[in-house]
């Protein structure tokens, strides 16, 4: 037992980064500070939960009665709980047959089934760290506000143990299919390629084509009716046997119906039904002892197998090929786009940028224009076209503001490349740019399809925020130039808190409020003729102060003297 | 993207559904009352040279039913009340008008070239009407 706890430890020590606050000055207080915020997110994520609930009863969102139905509870649950489960199984396919750590790990003396306990114990909590995230805050804003006796919060806390025990054991059953995708993706990149492009074409395809179903006509307050009843339906598609139910496959969703009613303690009826409660969480337990025997059965010794098998003579014969000399000036750009593409999370931060600015903006002028809208309307639709657009693209450029220090203590080495450092330094800026500005220009087309601005003015209010972007683009870049934070990267990794990460979201956020609320007090002002043309030659102004300042620097910081 | 971030831009983004919903939709009245405005006669006229009048010839061929439809659209579009009646002067014998404005000339009761006049009224507001002479050749 003793080996397994010092398994666990130290496998969480890694894992939990401790060694970043081991190497502050101010260790005990760091650590109390994480734990206080930590408690704050807790309570902010409860009382937004509970406000969520008592909104949703008072102006009975969901129904006719003001209640708020077990059944959408069980939604939000099904949602998390699909999450959870994909997340655990991607998690376990890596850490338990491609993690580099386990062939450390078996050397130790340790049985392997101690070594596979201790990989299985560390998704455990961390998947009971997930739950208090969110589901948990969720659930106890619903008990709550229903006013459950004291004695239950325990019974719901000893539910969700349950709940992410079956979790991580139906993630580490599931992690055998997951580990022959994951080899046969392995084997043949192309295929990968084909189904990653195939993948995200078909969501955004499908995305598309439902925000194309959205109603040309939508009045919230004539349709509430409606709407509720759709709602009602819907809602009673996965809670009761009800025939004529919307989308009545939902009733397929009933087991984690169950477990919702397994944690509220009953269907709302009764305030809780013990007895029925403990059926179902017999039936849990059940559930996990069938499901955690396959993992002791089936998975460990394909573990042990994948662990104990040297990887040193697995590698593949790699093709040579002749070095192809660049220009020095372009060989940087090559070398960060290489890196761009072949890195898998700066490539899906990527796409997903270039996907989700013109994707939300449709989604959100589909909307706009089903509604009937007045001029003031008309203005608040640029205005918040303007603040979502430029909320999602400044924050993206967050990832500038540490992408010099990233290197670690190897981040000086631009000092010894055989050109100017400015060619390098922008480089790197270049292939996240290159996605923003394609997902710029398909945002320009939805916003001249989908809003009443004539095309004109679109390319002079998308060159606008255009410009903003770059000048934040610079400031990030800038920010990490002039304070770089190389020893924290190079000691600790990822580094949640660097001071110019947090400096550029709040700049971010400042100027896309900001910029959206002098637009929005522009076209107010019927006087006020090319408002766009405005922001385009502003932009471009403060753009163009930008480089010169930001050039100035680099001159300077990488003299040599 | 910091997951705490996504969050906020997903909040905003939903505030910004609900702003517009409830903030800028166009002032809707109800059970208000759109008044006919004019009377615009679709059927193929013509207007005296002088006076302005409009006029219709009508000159049925053998064999065929000595009726003219009239057609009127109400201006505007929305207005409340759509209905027209067609009336025809009270002491005229050689025609006959339904309600929905098919004019039915008589031909035993007429010998030469004859004329009546169709008066066209707009059901809420009989100011707003419309004359056409109706020259009937048999």
């Amino acid at each position: 037992m003793s080996t397994l706890i010092t398994l666990v430890k130290m496998q969480l020590q890694e894992k939990l980064n401790f060694k970043r606050i081991e190497i502050s000055k101010h260790a005990l207080f760091n650590f109390i500070l994480s734990v206080l915020v930590a408690l704050l997110k807790f309570a902010f994520v409860t009382v937004l939960c509970y406000a969520f609930i008592l909104v949703a009863k008072m102006f009975s969102l969901f129904q006719y009665f003001n209640i708020v139905p077990q059944s959408v509870m069980s939604l939000i649950f099904i949602v998390m709980l699909i999450a959870s489960t994909l997340s655990c199984t991607i998690g376990l396919t890596k850490a338990l047959y491609y993690s580099r750590d386990n062939a450390v790990l078996l050397t130790l003396p340790a049985t392997p089934m101690q070594t596979f306990l201790s990989k299985i114990i560390i998704f455990y909590i961390f998947e009971l760290k997930r739950s208090l995230s969110f589901i948990v805050p969720l659930f106890l804003a619903y008990y709550f506000l229903h006013g459950y006796e004291p004695v239950y919060y325990f019974w719901m806390l000893l539910c969700f143990a349950f709940i992410a025990m079956f979790t991580v054991a139906l993630g580490a059953l599931l992690s055998i299919p997951g580990m022959w995708i994951a080899n046969v993706f392995n084997q043949h990149k192309l295929l990968q390629h084909i189904c990653l492009i195939l993948l995200v074409g078909g969501v955004v395809g499908a995305l598309v084509y439902a925000i194309s179903l959205i109603p040309t006509d939508i009045d919230f307050f004539e349709q509430s009716g409606k709407i509720k009843l759709a709602l009602q339906r819907f809602f009673d598609g996965f809670a009761y046997y009800n025939p004529n139910a919307f989308l009545g496959e939902a009733k397929h969703l009933r087991p984690v119906y169950n477990l919702t009613l397994l944690v509220l303690g009953g269907d709302g009826f009764a305030p809780f039904s013990l007895g029925g409660s403990i059926i179902r969480l017999l039936i849990l337990l059940g559930a996990i002892l069938l499901l955690a025997l396959c993992a002791v059965f089936i998975v460990k010794p394909l573990f042990y197998k994948m662990a104990s098998t040297p990887f040193e003579y697995k590698k593949k014969k790699v093709k040579a090929k002749s070095n192809i000399p660049f220009n020095k000036k372009i060989a940087s750009l090559v070398h960060e786009f290489r890196i761009a593409f072949k890195t898998q999370e700066r490539m899906f931060a990527n796409v997903g940028i270039l996907i989700s600015i013109p994707v939300l903006v449709m989604f959100l002028n589909k909307i706009f224009a089903a509604m009937n809208v007045a001029e003031f309307g008309e203005h608040m639709i640029v205005t918040f076209n303007i603040l979502i657009i430029l909320l999602i693209a400044l924050n993206a450029n967050v990832y500038a503001a540490s992408v010099y220090s990233r290197d670690g203590r190897s981040s000086y080495l631009m000092k010894t490349q055989p050109t100017h450092p400015i060619y390098l330094i922008i480089a790197k800026l270049v292939p996240n740019t290159l996605f923003v500005t394609l997902s710029f220009i398909i945002t320009g087309f939805v916003i001249a399809n989908l809003t009443h601005v004539s095309a004109g003015d679109t390319v002079m209010l998308m060159l606008g925020l255009y410009f903003v972007y770059l000048t934040h683009l610079l400031m990030c870049a800038e920010s990490d130039i002039m304070n770089p934070q190389t020893e924290i990267y190079a000691t600790v990794g990822n580094n949640d808190s660097n001071p110019n990460e947090t400096k550029s979201t709040a700049i971010a956020f400042g100027a896309a409020f900001v910029i959206a609320l002098i637009i929005m007090g522009l076209l107010f002002l019927k006087e006020n003729q090319n408002v766009y043309l405005k922001l385009m030659l502003v932009a471009l102004a403060v753009l163009c102060r930008k480089v010169y300042v930001f050039a100035s620097k680099i001159k300077l910081y990488f003299k040599e003297k | 993207m910091k997951k705490s971030v996504v969050i906020l831009i997903a909040l905003i983004y939903a505030a910004s559904i609900v702003l517009v919903g409830y903030l800028g939709l166009k002032a809707k009245t109800y059970n208000d009352v759109y008044p006919v405005e004019r009377l615009e006669i679709l059927n193929e006229y013509s207007e005296m040279p002088n006076t302005g009048d409009k006029y219709i010839t009508f000159n049925p061929k053998d064999g065929e039913e000595p009726t003219l439809q009239f057609e009127c659209r109400v201006l505007p579009d929305n207005a409340t009340d759509k209905k027209i009646i067609y009336k025809l002067a009270s002491d005229c014998t050689i025609a006959t008008i339904s309600e929905g404005g098919l004019l039915t000339f008589l031909p035993d009761q007429i010998d030469s070239v004859s004329s009546l006049t169709v008066y066209i009224y707009a059901n809420q507001n009989p100011a707003v009407q419309e004359e056409v002479i109706v020259y009937f050749i048999p």
